[in-house]
């Protein structure tokens, strides 16, 4: 159990090693060591051989400083041994353990442990809180585990604090970049309060742990304060002199009196020299091919939209001269008709021609036509009494003659195309 | 903000990098950022292989031209082409031969508003230059000179070739319509 322990701890370790490298205060040696670790991460699985890290580390095998650096990481556990497809050829692949302390320590070196600090706020929080849903996958800690929690963040709390207290007593700009723990302090302290509130609520098993619970909110209390004194320092002494940073340059106070007092030319000049995070948009192939397909389909020239068809049939004037050649073929139709009904007559009753209503009609408006055509010497009688034949299919009649007149047809004027006649005399 | 950052922003901010900010500007992340000469002027831009390449683009959080803009810079890129295997230097041409390329005058007033729009914004991101060298352009008419922008310089990679064949065939397209 102890030796598998130690391995743990080695592995974990290694990165630290390669960091503080504990057998020398070389920067080279850390660099080296660090390279080492980079190229043995870009094995992609299958492992690399002790040479191939030392060419993709840019190192000489021979190296006796490479020898050492990979030597301490190999038997610390950060590389595991693999057997090579050769007899005496060893592989090497970076041990899982150690890769996820070396992202550990990165964040660890970027925030201070802020983050750390409140995934273990949030999971001592979420723990508590479990034992008051019956939930069997997540059993509930027992009171002592719960005191032993609460003690431990209380004292972890205490040390950042106390930490912080230090370094805004009398540090410098740097000592307090160092000591700041995280930007805001208000989401760790729920995470407190949350602790708090599953120790002493009313049907809680942990009723017994008040006195730790208050000491873990004024541990809170404590680091929220002294956060706070850290950051108020921390703007203080970057506004204090010239060259400190990003915070000197964005003093609100002092750019909201110059936005009110200064001319729009000392401005654009102020405005010239904030640093400013914008990048030009990155051009995309896949954007310009789709512009060009857009472009393909544009027509390329202005056209003019083409005529329909003409249709013969649809000219008005052709429709009015075919009226006109129907209404003269008529006319020549019904004169025939009228010369050879009164050829041997001077007067024909026509009464009984008129079989149906659309015939009498149309009979009718011929013996008008006739009568009025002086081409045809002749007139159309229409009598008044109405003729009542009660078998036919007409009930109504009216009595119907034409009758030849006497005097030869006058002399006409055709008006032009027109098929309208007017007496010359007239 | 860490040093360089802060000397990268001041470059970006002032168009062009000055001979004793190289050094520190070399700290940038390398896959990112780099150094070019960019006419008589070093300026600090995105890297190489970010620059129109298809597959590392999409996990960057880098912001993407917008349809018009994209289509205003490939009407640019067909309006200065000359034939040469690099878009830079290109050939000088005038906004009105920048608008021909997208159907000017069938695209309208209002879309024309936006293209002249889109190449101010690729002036400001110097993807294309507006104006004849050293004059600031006020005002955009169908006269004002375009030419290609230093940043189209910096172009480099296996796929420059690609936008080069894509202008060449929308060349070669208009020539046939013609």
């Amino acid at each position: 159990m102890a030796d598998k322990r130690l391995d743990t701890y080695l592995v974990l370790l290694a990165p630290v090693l390669v960091r503080i490298d504990g057998v020398t205060e070389d920067p080279a040696d850390v660099d080296l060591a660090e390279a080492i670790l980079v190229a043995a991460e870009s094995a992609d699985g299958i492992g690399l051989t002790r040479s191939e890290i030392a060419a993709r580390a840019g190192l000489n095998a021979a190296d006796p400083r490479f020898a050492a650096r990979f030597d301490m990481l190999a038997r610390a556990g950060a590389l595991q041994h693999l057997r090579g497809d050769k007899k005496h050829q060893s592989r090497y692949l970076p041990d899982p353990v150690a890769l996820l302390a070396a992202e550990i320590l990165a964040r660890l070196s970027g925030d201070h442990g802020a983050e750390e600090l409140h995934s273990l706020l949030v999971a001592a929080a979420d723990r508590l809180e479990a034992a008051f849903r019956d939930d069997l996958d997540a059993p509930a800690p027992t009171a002592e585990e719960v005191a032993a929690l609460v003690a431990k963040l209380s004292v972890l709390l205490h040390a950042y604090a106390q930490r912080m207290e230090a370094a805004s007593t009398a540090g410098t700009y740097e000592e307090l970049t160092r000591a700041r723990t995280g930007s805001s302090t208000s989401r760790q302290m729920a995470q407190i309060e949350r602790v708090c509130r599953a120790i002493n609520r009313n049907d809680s098993p942990y009723g017994h742990l008040f006195h730790d619970a208050n000491r873990l909110l004024a541990a809170g209390q404590r680091f929220v304060a002294a956060s706070e004194q850290l950051t108020e320092r921390l703007v203080e002494v970057a506004t204090s002199g010239e060259g400190r940073g990003v915070l000197g340059l964005a003093d609100f106070e002092q750019y909201l009196h110059a936005a009110i007092s200064r001319n729009l030319d000392q401005l654009a000049a102020v405005g010239a020299t904030i640093p400013l995070e914008t990048a030009p948009p990155v051009v995309h192939l896949a954007d310009l091919a789709q512009a060009a397909a857009e472009l393909d389909v544009a027509p390329q020239v202005r056209r003019v939209p083409v005529p329909p068809q003409a249709d013969p049939s649809l000219d008005p004037r052709d429709a009015l001269a075919e009226r006109r050649r129907r209404a003269e073929q008529r006319a020549e139709v019904r004169r025939s008709w009228a010369a050879r009904l009164l050829a041997e007559h001077d007067d024909v009753d026509v009464t009984s021609h008129a079989t149906t209503w659309p015939h009498a009609a149309r009979l009718l408006a011929d013996a008008m036509a006739l009568s009025r055509d002086p081409v045809v010497a002749m007139a159309a009688d229409i009598g008044d009494p109405p003729l009542v034949e009660p078998g036919a299919e007409v009930a109504v009649r009216h009595p119907l003659r034409l009758r030849r007149l006497p005097v030869e047809p006058r002399p006409v004027e055709w008006l032009g195309a027109t098929g309208i006649t007017r007496d010359a005399a007239r | 903000m860490s040093g360089p950052r802060l000397t990268a922003a001041r470059a970006r901010a002032r168009r062009g990098v000055e001979a004793d900010e190289i050094g520190e500007l070399a700290a940038l992340e390398p896959g990112l950022w780099r150094v070019v000469e960019a006419g008589e002027q070093r300026m600090l831009t995105v890297a190489a292989d970010l620059q129109l390449h298809n597959d590392d683009l999409t996990k960057l959080p880098a912001i993407r031209l917008s349809a018009t803009q994209a289509r205003t810079l490939l009407a640019v890129l067909v309006a200065t082409a000359t034939g040469a295997s690099h878009p830079y230097p290109g050939g000088l041409t005038t906004v009105g031969d920048v608008l021909a390329v997208l159907h000017w005058p069938l695209l309208g007033e209002s879309a024309a508003a936006h293209v002249k729009g889109s190449l101010n914004k690729l002036h400001l991101w110097r993807l294309a230059r507006l104006g004849c060298d050293g004059d600031e352009v006020t005002d955009i008419d169908s006269t004002t000179a375009v030419r290609v922008g230093p940043v189209v310089a910096s172009w480099s990679g296996p796929w420059i070739a690609e936008p080069t064949a894509l202008v060449a065939r929308v060349v070669e397209q208009r020539q046939r319509s013609k």
